[in-house]
């Protein structure tokens, strides 16, 4: 069985990003590049297929800066390989498509029964990622899924979906087979330093150049900039009673309790 | 030296020679939670029985309060060698709380548990009516460079500490400086939760940072980047002297004291905390029982009362080791919070301030006093918050 988790590394929100007046870009200095949250359940859920199937798991990530750490981490976690797929690019928060391109390309050359990557990202609201990477695949595609259970013996696995409202659908599909993971079984775990460390040493990371792929964006970044405030919210002051007097009235007023 | 041969080191062949006397778990505060508490686990790890120890979780509820390892005749190092190798070994197999792993990313990525960005750890020096001089901005030989620590530069209430601690330095004239966001978190918790690697990464960088500016002594502001100055740093050649402020601060009693003019008319208790105080005598180290109670007695109108446990015998306030980041899962446990314990106690001894000096207690503590429904009974303050208001406050500067 083998296992491949695509990571993506994304502006890391905890650190103050601006915004480039003149190019209307995320400014390169201010970003710290740090793998996506579902990218890092994606790992864990592979890692726990792992753990229960002996599968082998490949991890996956571009050039970009922080790339390399988050490969490490991941061996450190127990993957079994690391690719760092090189296109000598800086980040562009709209490739997603040609990305889905790119790795559909690497993915001609490593075997993969599985592909999981995060059911979303920043850069990838929509969760295209693995849907487009899918359809050039020619594979099915599942996707916020919060478990993956592969059977080696039937050749195809169980996927537990997040419906929303509490409401999970199961589905069967045949392998292989991508698979957009909402979050894992168990939270993703952490990565000892000193195994961190002992991963960079090692060298087991490596390097793929994939040939650039023709890649014509039907989507234009036009603008960025920080949410802007709203002025809707009325402070309500005085003692905790007035307070709970006042908002009692509000809700009745507009109707959400019986007056 | 790991958990596997502990016995072949001098520091944990000291484990043989445990008389099973089980003083340590007598005086553990979390010992009824855990299912093999200190006595037995020494027990256990003689007998070779490390696995049971390590998967039991048992130490996943030790604070690191010192009490065992200050009380065990036999000077055995539980709490700070012993139970860190057993809790390094959780890493491998799981069983760490979801919690307490984002604190140590968090430290890993940005230098601090609280997950924030380096760049604002500096950002509460902008609201300081006295100057503080930044050594990357001004570089240049200074007598005091000042550790503010983590959550004196990230934790609201740690702010106003912060805040406070600048004011009282500028008025005894010190001349000190801080790193600003070329600060890191000195790596208390790594250390004494077993994150041996993020500690030794901590310290590198720390002294690397050090090595690139010009100052006499170290003064710390609480009592846990305190502990791990004076255990860790030193094994990597770091012997700049280290005070904690409020150890500083004593020092500076009689030039502070003609400057307490205004009266703080409260009845005041004192928390010890477990790195000032038990943690140091165990170590044969300098204790810091009597500076802090010296500086409260000096604010005029200021009422001293002491609880229940003081000095050696004081509760931890479960901070320790971790136990910063676990209160949901002592929660999930059923366990009981033992900052929870230390306010019952400070409202019985009839304070209506308890006085801290500790980075985590502020705010542990006042959360302590709202799940308690206490806030109208007692309020949390730190030692250097009290002594700033006697001295006139921020009007005073
Ligand atoms: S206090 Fe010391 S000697 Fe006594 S049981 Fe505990 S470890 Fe052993
Ligand atoms: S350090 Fe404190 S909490 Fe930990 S085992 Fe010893 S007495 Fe118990």
């Amino acid at each position: 069985m083998d296992v491949v988790v695509l990571m993506k590394m994304v502006p890391d929100a905890a650190q103050k990003i601006e915004v480039d007046a003149a190019s209307g870009q995320l400014k390169a200095s201010t970003l710290n590049l740090i793998p996506f949250e579902s990218d890092e359940h994606a790992l864990e859920e592979a890692l726990l297929i792992k753990e229960r199937t002996g599968a082998t798991v490949t991890v996956v990530t571009t050039d970009l800066p922080g790339g390399d750490v988050a490969l490490w981490t991941a061996l450190a976690k127990g993957a079994t390989h690391a690719l760092l797929v090189t296109r000598g690019r800086p980040y562009e928060p709209r490739s997603t498509g040609e990305l889905a391109r790119i790795y559909a390309k690497l993915l001609e050359t490593i075997p993969h029964d599985l592909v999981l990557t995060g059911a979303q990202a920043p850069d990838d609201v929509e969760g295209e990622l693995g849907a487009l990477l899918a359809a050039q695949l020619g594979l099915p595609y599942i996707s916020v899924a919060v478990a993956v259970r592969p059977d080696e013996g039937t050749h195809s696995a169980e996927v537990t979906t997040e419906l929303g409202g509490g409401l999970r659908s199961v589905y069967e599909s045949a392998l292989p087979l991508v698979v957009g993971i909402q979050t894992s079984e168990t939270p993703p775990r952490y990565a000892p330093f000193l195994q961190i460390r002992a991963a960079q040493r090692s060298k087991r990371t490596r390097s793929v150049a994939v040939e650039p792929v023709p890649f014509d964006p039907k989507v234009e970044v036009v603008a960025l900039h920080k949410p802007v405030a709203g002025k809707g919210a009325t402070m309500l002051e005085g003692s905790p009673e007035e307070v709970a007097g006042r908002l009692v009235e509000i809700l009745a007023e507009k109707e959400l309790v019986g007056g | 030296m790991d958990l596997d041969h502990v016995l072949l080191y001098p520091e944990g062949k000291s484990l043989l020679t445990c008389i099973q006397c089980g003083v340590c778990s007598a005086t553990c505060p979390q010992e009824a939670f855990m299912e093999y508490p200190p006595r037995k686990i020494v027990a256990m790890l003689k007998a070779g029985l490390i696995d049971e120890v390590v998967q039991s979780g048992s130490m996943l509820k030790c604070v690191s309060c010192y009490s065992c390892q200050a009380k065990c005749p036999r000077q055995i190092r539980l709490t700070d060698l012993l139970f860190p190798l057993i809790r390094g070994r959780m890493f491998e197999g799981g069983g760490i709380p979801a919690e307490l792993q984002k604190a140590f990313l968090d430290v890993q990525r940005y230098g601090n548990p609280l997950g924030r960005s380096t760049s604002e750890r500096s950002d509460w020096v902008a609201r300081s009516k006295v100057p503080i001089r930044i050594l990357a901005d001004r570089p240049g030989p200074v007598d005091l460079l000042w550790n503010v620590e983590c959550y004196p530069s990230y934790h609201p209430r740690g702010q106003a500490v912060a805040l406070a601690t600048a004011r009282l330095f500028h008025r005894l004239g010190l001349d000190f400086a801080i790193l600003g966001s070329e600060e890191r978190c000195i790596g208390d918790c790594a250390g004494y939760f077993g994150e041996f690697g993020l500690l030794d990464a901590l310290i590198e960088q720390n002294l690397t940072t050090f090595r690139k500016y010009d100052f006499r002594r170290v003064v710390t502001s609480g009592a846990h980047a305190f502990n791990v100055f004076a255990h860790h740093y030193p094994g990597y050649g770091f012997t700049t002297p280290v005070e904690p402020v409020v150890g500083l601060i004593g020092e500076e009693l009689p030039k502070l004291r003609p400057m307490l003019k205004t009266s703080v008319p409260h009845k005041v208790t004192y928390h010890d905390p477990c790195c000032l105080g038990r943690c140091m005598g165990a170590s044969a180290l300098r204790c810091y029982f009597a500076p802090p109670r010296k500086l409260l007695e000096a604010i005029p109108g200021l009422k001293y009362v002491e609880m229940a446990h003081h000095h050696e015998n004081s509760l931890c306030c479960g901070g320790g080791g971790g136990g910063m980041w676990l209160d949901t899962y002592y929660r999930d446990q059923g366990m009981d919070r033992l900052s929870e314990r230390v306010v019952k106690e400070a409202v019985a001894a009839g304070a209506d301030v308890l006085a801290v000096t500790c980075d985590y207690e502020v705010s542990r503590f006042e959360d302590a006093v709202k799940v308690l429904g206490y806030d109208r009974k007692i309020v949390v303050r730190d030692v250097l918050e009290l002594l700033d208001e006697s001295a006139g406050g921020e009007a005073a500067v």
